[in-house]
């Protein structure tokens, strides 16, 4: 798991979103947010073969 | 014993059964277990009253509309039910009274059933369980101090209770099948596109399916049917006609694919619950099915995707809200949410292509089974105040994958673990195949025993 962003970065990209929480729930939503990115780094590979742009990846039909 | 929705039909046909006396006596199971399950947010007796009185004058008329006529059920709070408050389990909705009924809400109205009220939620599908909304969440009737998975907790802990014969649940990474998992019930995901979410709050548009909870296999069979169908509205709606289900398949020559690798090391689970998955395959087996191992993408790949998905998703639904009113919102809600406001686009872009290349994989490696069997959940309940709110980052789910693929998914109950607690099994089909997916269910609740027991 990569470690969490430290708490002045982590507090820039609170307020580029324009979330404003109390400051025990952003500490906690810090930690929280490192697990997402280890989420984030298995998905940032080379495009697969099958590349599908968002508005296509679902049928109804499939 | 509070019966089925099919042995209830049965009585009411045959003029053995009272709409209005079944009514009374949910009624009744309501107000003496509802002040500990807190399933009920919203007791609707007036209404109750009236959909069961009509629903016997048409018994005694001869005129009865079919199987869910005077049929007692509960509408989780996320569904709009016209004139009655819908609030999402939410103090940002508190006040809300929609005008029109949940298109699938209508459907079931129209049957005939008997709305008993709004069901408890997890914080709009996300956010649970939390003891800082207007309501308390709702527990688990096996063990009042467990959990009952989420977010349709409400249909689940009514459901296993009896104070309901079925309800409506949603299910976006697992909310049906969790519950129902924990709470010793079925509940089925259909296919993406089977059902209306017209009227639905929605959590993540791509994800987000509405489906059943009941006792049986065969009442979410009985469920369904009234429930599915092409709502123009809905852009995610298929143009199909609504289903008709036939219970009674011969399984000589169908092929069901184990899907070990989930259950065994992806997210290993517990004793009891490998032994009601190992049981489910050997009752198919015993019927004429051939079982074989399937190896899909691993748990932790679906994840990723659907959960960057669903909170991407999610963000962009109360994006407005958790700007100008976070704390009108449950700490658990607000954290999952803000979560989803720190993805970039590149993150859900890659998203969906991996989501792209799941199903493909998906498709290519269960060619050759009819169905897939797997977990619903790692094991029995955990005691509801230790549910972690970061839980779904933790360890991957059972769930979540099936709603990436959008094909139907049903959870069983395969007996009890250590603690005296349900366990469960997963039941999914190829898309459309909900009705092979139910039959499944309903031949291996016929054999397990465990339909025997209720809290």
């Amino acid at each position: 798991m990569p470690e969490p962003l430290p708490p002045d970065q982590f507090a820039t990209m609170m307020a580029q979103a324009g979330i404003s929480l109390p400051a025990a729930e952003v500490e906690d939503l810090r930690h929280a947010h490192a697990r997402l990115a280890g989420m984030l780094e298995a998905l940032r590979k080379p495009a697969p073969k099958l590349v599908a742009e968002p508005a296509f990846t679902f049928s109804t039909e499939k | 014993m509070i019966p089925t929705i099919a042995e209830a039909a049965s009585l009411i046909a045959a003029k053995k059964l009272s709409p209005v006396e079944l009514m009374r006596e949910c009624e009744s199971r309501i107000a003496a277990q509802n002040g500990a399950l807190h399933a009920f947010i919203l007791e609707t007796p007036e209404r109750a009253l009236a959909d069961a009185k009509a629903a016997e004058a048409r018994q005694m008329a001869g005129m009865l509309k079919g199987k869910l006529d005077g049929i007692p059920i509960g509408h989780k709070d996320i569904y709009s039910t016209a004139g009655i408050r819908t609030t999402c389990h939410s103090a940002q909705l508190i006040d809300n009274v929609p005008a029109e009924d949940a298109v699938t809400v209508a459907k079931w109205r129209d049957a005939g059933v008997v709305l008993m009220g709004k069901l408890a939620t997890h914080e709009f599908a996300f956010g649970g369980p939390s003891f800082d909304l207007p309501w308390p969440p709702a527990r688990n009737p096996w063990n009042t101090e467990c959990f009952t998975s989420g977010s349709s907790s409400g249909t689940g802990a009514a459901v296993a209770a009896g104070l309901i014969l079925g309800g409506t649940g949603s299910d976006t990474g697992g909310s049906i099948r969790g519950p129902a998992a924990l709470c010793g019930i079925a509940g089925i995901k259909p296919t993406y596109g089977l059902c209306s979410r017209t009227g639905i709050y929605p959590l993540a548009q791509t994800l987000d399916h509405a489906g059943p909870m009941a006792w049986t296999s065969e009442d979410c069979a009985i469920l369904l049917e009234a429930m599915a169908g092409h709502d123009p509205s809905d852009p995610g709606s298929a143009a199909r006609p609504a289903p008709r289900f036939d219970l009674a398949q011969d399984w000589r020559g169908r092929r069901v694919g184990l899907i070990r690798h989930m259950h065994e090391q992806d997210n290993p689970v517990s004793p009891a619950t490998l032994k009601g998955i190992e049981e489910t395959a050997e009752i198919l087996r015993k019927l004429g099915a051939t079982v074989v191992d399937v190896t899909l993408p691993s748990l932790q790949e679906f994840n990723a995707a659907g959960w960057v998905t669903l909170s991407g998703e999610a963000w962009a639904v109360h994006e407005e809200w958790m700007r100008s009113q976070p704390l009108k919102y449950g700490e658990f809600l607000r954290g999952r949410l803000a979560l989803g406001g720190l993805l970039s686009a590149g993150d859900y872009i890659q998203a969906q292509r991996q989501r792209r290349d799941l199903i493909a994989r998906s498709v290519a490696a269960s060619a050759d089974v009819d169905l897939l069997l797997t977990a619903a959940a790692p094991g029995e309940a955990p005691r509801i105040r230790e549910v972690p709110k970061w839980a779904s980052l933790e360890k991957p789910n059972f769930t979540i994958a099936f709603n990436l693929l959008g094909w139907p998914a049903l959870t069983i109950c395969t007996g009890f673990g250590e603690g005296g607690l349900p366990v469960a099994a997963q039941i999914i089909g190829k898309p459309w195949q909900d009705g092979l997916v139910l039959a499944a269910g309903h031949a291996v609740e016929r054999e397990n025993g465990a339909r025997g027991k209720r809290p």
